[in-house]
């Protein structure tokens, strides 16, 4: 009944919406960005004899995959956070808590229930990145075999291949993967917003925090302290595109990541039982 | 409330158990195992830029730190060692000399203070046809008793280009003239720094390129110290050695703690087994 009624009011916010149309243009905007690039990169002379371009480099997979990362570093977690840290404080300020506290419901309950739709959205929303991606890939481009270079986007260092279907197998893996790498800044939103009523000062607070953390985990003279932030493992899932995954690694970060994630949501729960409603 | 808390402590504790598997708590770093104690069936190789990074630019080894490098050599007992930014071959005589018996070097031509010396302890060292400028071949006769071709480069600090065109050069010049030599081992100082997560925007003009550089060489010979860490100032990992197939790699890595004054390059050392 909770989980029907938090589904309800979830897509009368919008939210989904809104986040499925920025998506969408952001796929717009990369797409046009990639037809430019390509032009630039395939359109000129090599000036190395030791280089390993090729023509080919550029298809729909490529443009599905590097969409999709880009997506998943800059606009999927921003959703996350702020999906997480419209929750409880968006309930607080307009009351519904109150409401919906005043129910025979355990407070552990509406907590899972807010978390296990949140949850779906953003394993829909990444789903939808990937997805639009690779159709819009296929449609504009052409899918192929998935070649990746070395070079500005940082993806791989060194040459990958990968025929279609190990590429699509390896995509469908991915899917979960990030899911579950987008569920940590989720669950810090969730853990924010228990602590004010105002979700403006949770979302921004969440966003920001985010951001910071990114910033830092991207910069290599904090290499004692990237390892224990969970941006330093968010695009783990890039380890699939190789020939031969490290699965051990995988695991691992897998594993650091659902901590973090096991972490906040413990820590949100906690806050959330003991918070006095007024 | 008893069973909230009690689910509490127990997603804290799958937490926990997530962390420490994540983590490695009670596992190693998973890094290459660094070199100890020189084993007598294998061959231990040596790359070390020995100038220094002053304030008012790079400047060759000093006529001070030979009595250092020498030291840190005894110490390490490389088989093959070659050392960059060397001002002279009298330096590589002298290191030699200081070093005593067994002991020889080469340098390779090229512009003073940029030398590339070759030193092996035993090893009937030999300077072998026209290396690249920047770059020294040689080969020697391990103490274990098989042949080995080797090529020292010092790639330039500041043209992706020009390192893209040693490097290359150097790789096919080995290859080709590799003959009955059982390893083929490039080291020296590629002036590369390839880590994926980091802002490269220090010391090189072009990254792109130096990933393409790094690979064409990745693609035939193997990275003895992969994932071994930064080997020089300001947590870059500049100097390489490559070898071909055949030597198990035993272990590998920068070794900390032997720079003298302004030096800013560790020692990289590599440990390989006899070839099958």
């Amino acid at each position: 009944m909770i989980v029907r009624l938090e589904l309800l009011r979830l897509v009368r916010s919008r939210r989904p919406w809104i986040a499925a149309a920025t998506v969408a243009f952001f796929l717009l905007l990369m797409l046009a960005g990639f037809y430019l690039y390509a032009e630039n990169e395939t359109g000129g002379a090599a000036e190395f004899r030791y280089t390993f371009e090729n023509r080919s480099y550029f298809n729909g997979l490529t443009f599905a995959l590097y969409s999709f990362y880009f997506g998943f570093l800059l606009v999927l977690p921003v959703f996350g956070a702020l999906e997480g840290a419209a929750q409880i404080a968006g309930d607080a300020s307009s009351g519904r808590l109150y409401l919906l506290l005043s129910r025979p419901l355990s407070r552990a309950r509406l907590f899972a229930a807010k978390l296990v739709l949140s949850g779906t959205q953003i394993l829909v929303l990444t789903g939808v990145l990937m997805g639009a991606g690779m159709l819009l890939g296929l449609v504009a481009v052409g899918w192929g075999s998935l070649d990746l270079y070395p070079g500005v986007l940082q993806m791989t260092d060194r040459h990958v291949h990968l025929g279609q279907d190990v590429a699509l197998l390896r995509f469908l893996c991915a899917w979960p993967a990030a899911t579950l790498a987008l569920s940590v800044p989720l669950t810090l939103g969730f853990w924010i917003s228990t602590f004010g009523r105002s979700p403006l000062n949770a979302a921004g607070l969440a966003v920001a925090l985010y951001l910071v953390l990114y910033v830092v985990s991207e910069i290599h003279f904090f290499e004692d302290l990237r390892p224990w932030l969970f941006t330093s493992s968010m695009t783990f899932w890039r380890g699939l595109f190789r020939p031969d995954p490290e699965w051990g690694y995988l695991a691992r970060e897998a594993a650091k990541l659902l901590g973090f994630a096991l972490l906040f949501g413990t820590l949100a729960l906690g806050r959330f039982r003991r918070r006095e409603e007024r | 409330m008893r069973r909230g808390s009690l689910l509490e402590g127990l997603l804290f504790a799958l937490a926990l158990a997530c962390f420490a598997y994540g983590y490695g708590w009670g596992r190693g770093d998973g890094r290459p195992p660094l070199p100890g104690e020189r084993l007598e069936d294998g061959l231990r190789v040596m790359t070390w830029n020995v100038g220094r990074a002053t304030a008012k630019g790079p400047r060759p080894l000093a006529d001070e730190d030979l009595a250092h490098v020498a030291s840190v050599l005894e110490e390490l007992r490389p088989d093959l060692c070659f050392l960059e930014e060397v001002r002279s071959a009298r330096q590589a005589t002298e290191l030699a000399r200081d070093l005593g018996g067994g002991w020889s070097a080469e340098v390779s031509r090229g512009r003073m203070g940029r030398l590339v010396a070759a030193l092996s302890r035993g090893g009937e060292l030999r300077v072998e046809g026209r290396a690249p400028r920047g770059a020294l071949a040689v080969s020697l006769r391990s103490a274990a008793g098989f042949r080995v071709r080797a090529t020292g480069v010092h790639a330039d600090a500041f043209s992706a280009e020009r390192r893209n065109e040693l490097l290359g050069a150097a790789t096919d010049a080995l290859l080709a003239s590799s003959g009955d030599a059982a390893l083929c081992i490039l080291a020296g100082d590629f002036n590369l720094d390839l880590d994926l997560d980091k802002r490269r925007d220090l010391f090189s003009d072009d990254a792109y390129r130096d990933v393409e550089t790094y690979n064409y060489v990745a693609g035939l010979l193997r990275d003895a110290a992969r994932g071994s860490g930064a080997t020089a100032e300001p947590d870059r990992r500049l100097d390489y050695v490559f070898v071909g197939a055949g030597a198990p790699i035993r272990a590998a890595g920068p070794l900390r703690g032997l720079r003298e004054g302004e030096m800013d390059h560790d020692p990289l050392v590599v440990d390989l087994g006899p070839p099958r």
